[in-house]
């Protein structure tokens, strides 16, 4: 197997400042993809049990797929995997951008980085040429300002950078990597990670090429594929209206995050609803290759900017009780630059707003006070000022001050923007992800909330729910991005031109299992169990306020259950972890079977 | 030649791939005949497309005098040319790139251009000349 693989696989000890290149392991690169999964793989071979992520000892890995760098659509995703410094489990994160293509244009298929640097400092990867460089005049600057910084440092346009802010810099657990300005690697504290290894950047030039046997056929697929597929119905939206299409859709199936989740409608949803973005919108942004291109640059009062998302919108909006697009896209703004989540951002300044309406504890800010809400970010990522302790996170914050009924989070990554009330397979989505609750992995939503089946049963939804999980797995291992919904056939075709590999959807499927299964094995290892696969109790105590789930809950006996066959179909035991037989017939290497 | 409409341009460089895919096997986004450079320049985003214009200043450049200028694209005569990179080195669009030891050219594709194909927003345009 040769295909689009460069075959090289990048190694950086930042405490040695020493790099090598070696070798692309190949039976990994089968078994796993590309990614996530062989991310996963490079990273567990790295790492030691019980590390602390956010010492020397914490690994790195940013890993492409198979089909970065090719003409295949939306496949630019980049996928960066390390230990969260938020939830302690295995996170992948994924960014899109060109950093993807520009690494693999480079040369390398990825990077895996250990140690921590003395000072300050960034990887420059230039093609051939890898160096670690001091860079003591970007402390503390934000994304923006280092690489425009970095750009015209290295004198060319052609570099694509990976920084953090001083968010990242600072340790903040939820702080993010961004790249191009309004792409981020986002959830579970990556860019923390960086910021522990002292590594403020990583900029990336690639002049090479992919050398291919089929690029002429693999050019003719993809652009039937992309006539008849990409560009379609059924994903022209990502480019017609973008991620704020779905605000009017949460809203009316009552599923729109609002005032910390007490409330599943906002009566102020149009003004940051589609029409809204569209009367702003200024262009049309895509990353690598994507013909779909779902980003919007907008301009808005004295605002300009690439966003905001849905998820920023729900979550820094109605979560916060903020009805006003100029003040949403601030903040978002403001997050881009300084390295922070908006998604736990928006979910931690909305827990503290509600700690204080309950008289719990007082951090000067209410549901719906933009003015008070725009210092938020700063005083977060600078860990200063009145709500210096929001950097905590949600989970932590609770465990200081109370309030963890309400504390919306699992395993210490704060919810996405689904009300699991109102669509109850997302809370099994969140509770079983392998980060904490993310959308990303299983999206039941669209196929209840937003589609045919029945919300708020969970009967049926194990199996969607591992559908979804495995199929992400595949698309993230191939670097996929998952707005091309593209069927387990078309996956197969793809992984086809990429890899050589023939296989029936069903044995593509089993690498998405064998990747999940991974990933779980890491967690079992580092101490997570049925336990720890939990919502908070307003999920399923308090019914909800407002909307087609008035006074839903997700009763913790229907619950129990779905988790329970959820284990069973995925060959687990009942607490969670799984079988050895399971892993074998999954071949997972025999190494991990101690974990079981 | 081509048209290229910024408005329209997302920066997904699918006509770099389409490119470099069709003209030498290989996928690249810098070794193709088109592309386009998309940053953000301080608040704006910025897209900069580079295409051959027929300019001729390759043609003027070449020692060997192995290029020509047919009415709609620039033509390398083989037997001429010695490899020197000199047409790469001075192509003011970077349209032109050295593989397997000789410049390659945009030649339309003999008519339909791959990169106006991929391009899924019709960004690029073929003009036909009068």
């Amino acid at each position: 197997m040769k295909g689009s693989y460069q075959g090289k696989i990048l190694k950086v000890d930042l405490s040695e400042g020493k790099v090598s290149k070696e070798d692309l392991n190949r039976e990994w690169a089968e078994k796993y993809i590309g990614g996530k999964g062989l991310g996963i793989r490079y990273f567990i071979d790295e790492i030691k049990p019980q590390a602390d992520p956010l010492g020397g000892e914490n690994v790195l890995v940013l890993m492409n797929g198979p089909l970065a760098g090719t003409p295949a659509s939306s496949s630019s995703k980049l996928v960066l995997v390390s230990k969260s410094p938020l939830t302690g489990t295995i996170l992948d994160s994924s960014v899109g951008g060109y950093v993807g293509a520009r690494l693999k244009f480079a040369g390398y298929d990825g990077v895996v980085i250990k140690g921590r640097a003395k000072n300050l400092s960034f990887l420059l990867i230039d093609g051939p040429n890898v160096e670690i460089r001091e860079c003591p005049s970007l402390k503390g600057k934000g994304i923006f300002e280092t690489e425009d910084e970095l750009v015209s440092q290295l004198g060319s346009d052609e570099f694509s950078v990976l920084s953090i802010g001083p968010a990242g810099e600072n340790l903040v657990p939820f702080s993010c990597i961004g790249s191009e300005k309004y792409r981020q690697a986002g959830r579970g504290g990556i860019g923390a990670v960086m910021g522990s290894k002292n590594l403020k950047a990583i900029a990336i030039r690639g002049k090479g090429h992919i050398a291919v046997d089929n690029a002429k056929e693999f050019l003719e697929e993809m652009y039937q594929l992309m006539k008849e597929d990409v560009l379609s119905a059924d994903n022209i939206w990502a480019y017609n209206e973008g991620t704020p299409m779905i605000v009017a859709m949460s809203n009316a199936s009552g599923i729109l995050p609002t005032k910390n989740f007490s409330e599943g409608t906002f009566s102020e949803f149009q003004n940051l609803a589609t029409d809204s973005i569209l009367k702003h919108r200024k262009s049309k942004r895509s990353c690598f290759a994507c013909a779909l291109a779902c980003g919007n640059y907008i301009k808005v009062g004295n605002t300009s900017l690439e966003g905001p998302e849905y998820e920023t919108i729900a979550l820094c909006g109605s979560n916060c009780g903020i009805g006003d697009l100029e003040t949403v896209s601030e903040l978002n703004r403001l997050c881009d630059d300084l390295g922070l989540d908006t998604i736990s951002c928006g979910n931690v300044t909305a827990f503290a707003m509600e700690l204080g309406e309950r008289g719990i504890r007082d951090f000067g800010i209410k549901f719906g006070d933009g003015a008070e809400l725009l210092k938020v970010p700063c005083e977060i990522a600078r860990r200063s000022g009145a709500r210096a302790e929001l950097a905590l996170g949600v989970k932590k914050l609770s465990e200081k001050y109370g309030g963890k009924d309400f504390a919306m989070h699992v395993k210490g990554l704060e919810f996405p923007g689904y009300e699991p009330r109102g669509s109850w397979g997302m809370a099994l989505a969140y509770a079983t992800s392998d980060r904490g609750a993310c959308h990303l992995r299983a999206w039941p939503a669209a196929a209840e909330a937003f589609g045919e089946l029945d919300p708020f049963t969970l009967e049926g939804k194990a199996g969607l729910v591992i559908e979804n999980q495995n199929s992400n797995a595949v698309k993230f291992s191939m670097s996929l991005c998952d707005f091309w919904a593209a069927s387990n056939e078309t996956l197969v075709k793809l992984a086809k031109l990429a890899t050589g590999l023939e296989m029936t959807p069903e044995e593509l499927m089993t690498c998405g299992e064998r990747i999940w299964n991974l990933s779980r094995l890491f967690n079992v290892r580092e101490g997570f169990r049925k336990a720890d696969d939990a919502l908070p109790a307003r999920i399923h105590d308090e019914g909800l306020t407002g909307g087609v789930a008035e006074g839903k809950i997700v009763p913790r006996a229907d619950f129990e259950k779905a988790l329970l066959e959820y284990y069973r179909l995925r060959g687990w035991d009942e607490n969670g972890v799984p079988t050895k037989e399971k892993l074998k017939d999954l071949q997972i290497e025999e190494l991990f079977m101690q974990y079981v | 030649m081509f048209k290229f409409i910024a408005e329209k341009c997302t920066g997904c460089q699918l006509c770099a791939i389409a490119c470099s895919a069709s003209r030498s096997g290989i996928f690249s986004s810098t070794l193709s005949n088109v592309g386009v450079r998309s940053r953000y320049q301080g608040e704006t985003p910025k897209v900069t497309p580079r295409f051959c214009t027929r300019c001729g200043t390759c043609v003027a450049s070449c020692p060997q005098g192995a290029l020509d200028d047919n009415g709609s694209a620039i033509t390398l005569d083989r037997e001429k040319c010695t490899s020197c990179g000199t047409c790469a080195d001075v192509c003011p669009e970077n349209a032109i790139y050295m593989w397997e030891e000789y410049p390659v050219l945009c030649d339309l594709c003999g008519g339909a251009p791959w990169c106006v194909k991929m391009c899924p927003k019709e960004a690029l345009v073929q003009e036909v000349s009068a």
